[in-house]
């Protein structure tokens, strides 16, 4: 079992020809295994993208229907018929316009006081930020509910906004901090040397340095927004300002559900975090590997 | 003038300009997290429906919650289900990403493949899992049954449908995957290779070396579940509500009906709190232990 | 068993009356069912509601139908009633606010304790009237009818009763229905059966003569009463209170002080309940029977069930508009000791916190009024809550559905209007589940039960 990316020569020194063949066999063990892995992962998704191209009849075959025999849309038809999902997903494209931009400006503005700055407090502070993570959401539940009520803001969109502008999640924090911290001093230093005030340096030098982890957050913020679910239930009541995750649980009636519509629909919902990501496979990846997972 | 409220030393500047940055998250912090939880701790001894009067009650509500069979069935299967998925996650995504961890052709589309789940939202996995995991005609039990295996009734039976989560939640196995493939590359060669030398097989190799390296990742991660566990709510609210017969009646789901279904807010945030002592006390636990084998640091490698 | 997404939904199974005929709309948007409004008159209807315009008030009306959703007919029905409305009072306007069934209730109560309330509930179950209403969620509409002249009484007094709390009404009910038996007449004739079944005993004979096994799996199930959650599934939207009445059980004192849902005649009825479904190998396989034979629909819109009990209207509005409908008929529902039936009420309900108490109320009454309940009972067939409107109504006299279910109206009943209703519900279910599930005896499934709802409506009875 190799762990390491840049495996050494030496281990042929140690291993002999018995070992050799060995090796072959636990080769092939992985093969397997990543095979079978890969099966798991990926049946379901092909079961989901096959079953929204299904007529109701081949459906309910009593066999499994590995592909679509005759090929339909009228799922997709149906699914529009019977929720508006295009206004659930408009809806929810609004406010990801307002939280990823706001999350991103909110939380590289912490992450910079915690990474690159100097003051009393600060290391206990980020212990504190960190210990924010493990806080179960619903005990604040309540509480928000009540104050969000008193300022009117049920059924409106501010109460899925607002935490955007507060720094966010704070692992996002946490994620940016990493990497900044990985920023060499002398650039900073180098700046203020000529002059440059700390609003300029974390704009002009910082932040275009943090591309990769500013792409990874950008993409974090906006999937968990797309597949939030319980802000929006707890917020919104209007069909009007719905937001897809949560339109599509109401996709269903007391006589039951028009399955392969609302697995086409499904297939819908979870297509634009699917496409976002392959877009933006590179700097994801980068922005995780770079901050590690050491902190 | 403002200048003049500027401190003057470069410490004091970097202090305010300090303070300038993170005052979102101060504000945050003030707003929507320790305003909120002394909310939330004072409703707990109130009894306050939305549409009345608050009115203190004292211990009332927590005395209540004791004898409340549901609020108990619910940490029960909260806790029993945390404790079933914990360790299958870890073990499950740490061994994935051992199987991955070494480049090979196509080893990123390997790892997108066993990442896309976790892309999928609760709502979404749970319109799916209703599907696949829909009694005998469901395509797990079809797939099943191409084996000779009469599956179980999954979300239908009071005794598989946590474990039905248990299995929804493995699915996501990448996230984890993601997190260990980070820190087995931060693993230095040079200490494998010292292993080697040494005549050390494969599995003392990870077991002495690997495995010592990663403790942080693995206790981090220990961590992220044990919160997410605690919080599972959108498959329960979407999927089963709670069924059958209650078994899956997890604390967060049992306060939102508390809260959004009976408005019984002062009771609900005193089931809140007594969750979030559970969730103190289990992470406490966690860490505990988890610094008595975590490996911290590497000194001495050379 | 209801089939949605998952299984045993507790909040999905809290599906009532309302709900029923909500989802009836939306099983009629799966098919191509013939609509009752033609393509023609549901253009001219929305294009009347959009020409309304800039009135001095504005009140939301909020239900679970839509008037956009093509076949739904209740919908367009209600739109076609807000712009009579409209026609009738020049200075309100009526905007159409809809929320889909499954949510409806909690977005309305979550509306309403957040500050964000409509101003007329136009579609609510008399099972949840009370508890809002004990909540303080809705404005009793006494001092208002009294102000207004209106008489309560020429409204069913039954069909009252059930919005009331404390004394006071809390909506008015324009429509109500009863309970009864459909039967599959083509799986009767198949088995040569002549007559549906007047007792629980002959019900349970009968269905065994008409469950057809492929292998060892049942592919129809001629009648189970109840299957987990209450849902439509094997056994019928019937849930154990009609068992429990058809029994001789009563789950309420008259006082409504005492709980007696452990009454030894609803054990004994859930009790038969449970050997009928372990007879079909118990919850969990009726669950996968139900998965498949349902399609997921109702059980007996597939002809997998060939017995049911369902409110009028299930026929004309579900089975009819199903993809491919089976021929049903109608009779009373079997029962054991006593004949007894179960009616569903919906109201027009006021949520406190609307800014235009008066002009909400001007809706509730013309919903209730005798021009809007003949108008739905000619176009939906629904039964008025005014009694006195049933002889003028001619289909009422033909169509064999609504001959059966008036009837019956002699023999029904209405779930207790407790002030803790949602929970006399929740408990009542849950205690089911646990004993189709065998996770406890009825007994001390019932008992539970009793000690919950008796310690719930304890907690009101000692702060009024």
């Amino acid at each position: 079992m190799q762990s390491s990316p840049t495996v050494s020569p030496l281990s042929d020194v140690v291993t002999g020809n018995r070992s050799r063949a060995q090796r072959r066999l636990r080769s092939v063990g992985r093969a397997f295994a990543l095979t079978v892995v890969i099966l798991l992962c990926l049946l379901p998704v092909w079961y989901l993208l096959s079953t929204s191209f299904m007529t109701r009849d081949q459906f309910f075959q009593p066999d499994v229907q590995w592909y679509p025999d005759p090929f339909t849309l009228e799922n997709f038809r149906r699914a529009f018929r019977i929720v508006p999902l295009d206004r659930y997903a408009w809806n929810t494209l609004q406010i990801e316009l307002v939280v990823v931009p706001a999350t991103l400006i909110s939380a590289s503005m912490v992450a910079y006081a915690f990474a690159r700055l100097r003051w009393p407090g600060r290391d206990k502070l980020f212990l504190v930020l960190l210990a924010t993570l493990m806080l179960p959401p619903q005990v604040t539940l309540i509480p928000l509910y009540v104050i969000f009520r008193h300022l009117g803001w049920i059924d409106t969109w501010i109460p899925l906004m607002l935490p955007a502008f507060l720094g966010g999640n704070p692992f996002y924090i946490f994620l940016i901090r990493q990497f900044m911290k990985g920023i060499p001093a002398e650039l900073s230093d180098a700046a203020r040397l000529d002059g440059a005030g700390e609003l300029r340096v974390f704009w002009s030098i910082i932040l275009p340095l943090c591309k990769p982890v500013l792409a990874a957050v950008a993409i974090f913020t906006f999937i968990a927004t797309w597949n939030d679910f319980f802000n929006p239930l707890v917020y919104l009541q209007s069909e009007a300002k719905k937001t897809f995750a949560l339109g599509l649980s109401s996709f269903t009636s007391q006589y039951g559900t028009d399955v392969t519509a609302l697995l086409a629909a499904t297939t819908l919902g979870v297509l634009p975090p699917i496409l976002l990501f392959a877009f933006a496979l590179r700097y994801f990846v980068e922005g995780i590997t770079f901050s590690g997972t050491k902190g | 003038m403002l200048t003049a409220l500027m401190p003057r030393t470069n410490r004091g500047r970097e202090t305010m300009m300090a303070l300038v940055f993170a005052s979102p998250w101060f504000v945050g912090m003030a707003v929507l997290v320790v305003g909120p939880f002394f909310m939330a701790l004072y409703y707990s001894f109130t009894d306050y429906r939305i549409m009345g009067d608050t009115q203190w009650i004292g211990l009332a509500n927590y005395r209540e919650l004791l004898e409340d069979d549901r609020f108990i069935k619910s940490l029960k299967n909260t806790a029993y289900f945390t404790a079933l998925s914990i360790p299958l996650s870890l073990i499950a995504s740490l061994a994935v990403a051992l199987l991955v961890s070494k480049p090979f052709r196509g080893s990123t589309l390997v790892r997108t493949t066993i990442y896309l789940p976790s892309l999928f939202g609760g709502v979404f996995v749970a319109a799916l899992a209703s599907q696949v995991f829909s009694g005998n005609y469901g395509l797990a039990n079809r797939l099943l049954a191409y084996v000779h295996i009469q599956g179980p009734q999954w979300l239908a039976s009071p005794e598989w449908s946590k474990p039905t989560f248990v299995i929804l939640g493995l699915w996501g196995v990448g996230a984890g995957m993601v997190l260990f493939l980070a820190a087995l590359q931060s693993v230095p060669v040079h200490l494998i290779e010292a292993a080697i030398v040494d005549g050390a097989n494969s599995l003392q190799r990870f077991w002495n070396v690997t495995l010592p390296m990663i403790s942080p990742a693995i206790l981090f991660q220990t961590i992220l579940l044990l919160i997410a566990s605690f919080q599972v709510f959108t498959l329960t609210y979407v999927l089963t509500s709670g069924g059958p017969a209650d078994s899956t009646l997890f604390t967060v789901y049992y306060i939102y009906q508390l809260s959004f279904q009976k408005f019984d807010m002062g009771y609900a945030s005193a089931a809140s709190w007594v969750l979030l002592l559970f969730t103190f006390a289990t992470t406490a636990l966690v860490l505990l232990i988890g610094s008595r084998y975590v490996h911290y640091e590497f000194d001495g490698a050379n | 068993m209801k089939s949605y997404w998952g299984k045993n939904f507790s909040r999905r199974s809290v599906l009532q009356r309302g709900g029923q005929i909500a989802a009836a709309a939306g099983i009629a948007g799966l098919s191509s069912q013939v609509s009752r409004f033609t393509p023609e008159a549901r253009a001219e209807i929305l294009a009347k509601a959009k020409a309304y315009q800039d009135r001095p008030v504005t009140i939301t009306a909020i239900q679970p139908v839509s008037p956009t959703a093509t076949s739904d007919d209740y919908g367009i029905a209600f739109q076609e009633v807000y712009n009579r409305f409209m026609d009738a009072y020049p200075e309100i306007g009526v905007e159409f606010a809809y929320s889909p069934w499954e949510e409806y209730t909690q977005a309305l109560s979550v509306a309403i304790g957040g500050g964000n309330a409509p101003d007329v509930a136009t579609w609510i179950d008399d099972q949840r009237i009370p508890s809002l209403a004990a909540n303080g969620f809705l404005r009793s509409v006494d001092d208002l009818a009294a102000a207004d002249g209106m008489d309560l009484g020429e409204i069913d007094p039954i069909a009252l009763s059930s919005n009331t709390f404390a004394g006071l009404a809390y909506g008015l009910p324009y429509y109500w229905d009863d309970r009864i038996f459909y039967h599959n007449t083509d799986h009767f004739a198949e088995a040569g059966i002549t007559a549906p079944p007047t007792t629980w005993e002959e019900a349970v004979a009968m269905g065994e003569e008409l469950d057809v096994k492929d292998g060892d799996t049942y592919s129809r199930i001629g009648y189970i009463p109840l299957s987990p959650s209450g849902g439509p599934g094997a056994g019928g939207n019937s849930y154990l209170f009609l068992y429990g009445w058809q029994n001789g059980g009563s789950f309420v004192s008259d006082d409504l002080t005492t709980v007696t849902v452990n009454d030894p005649a609803i054990v004994e009825a859930l009790a038969w309940c449970v050997e009928v479904s372990d007879m079909y190998g118990g919850a969990e396989e009726q669950a996968n029977f139900i998965a498949n034979a349902a399609r997921g629909t109702n059980p007996f819109l597939t002809g997998s069930v060939s017995m049911m009990t369902q409110p009028t209207g299930f026929g004309v509005g579900s089975v009819n508009g199903s993809e491919s409908p089976v021929n049903w008929a109608v009779s009373a529902s079997p029962y054991n000791t006593t004949p007894a039936t179960w009616s569903g009420v919906l109201s027009a309900a006021l949520p406190v916190g609307s800014a235009h108490p008066e002009e909400s109320w001007e809706l509730a009454k013309f919903m209730a009024s005798p021009e809007i309940q003949t108008y739905f009972a000619e176009t939906l067939s629904w039964i008025p809550t005014r009694r006195a409107l049933w002889d003028a109504i001619p289909a009422f006299a033909t169509d064999p559905e609504l001959i059966v279910g008036l009837e019956e109206f002699s023999n029904t009943n209405i779930r207790p209007p407790l002030p803790n209703s949602q929970e006399l519900w929740d408990e009542i279910l849950r205690a089911s589940d646990a004993a189709l599930y065998h996770q406890a005896s009825p007994q001390e499934a019932l008992d539970r039960a009793n000690e919950i709802i008796q310690a719930g409506l304890d907690e009101y009875l000692k702060n009024s």
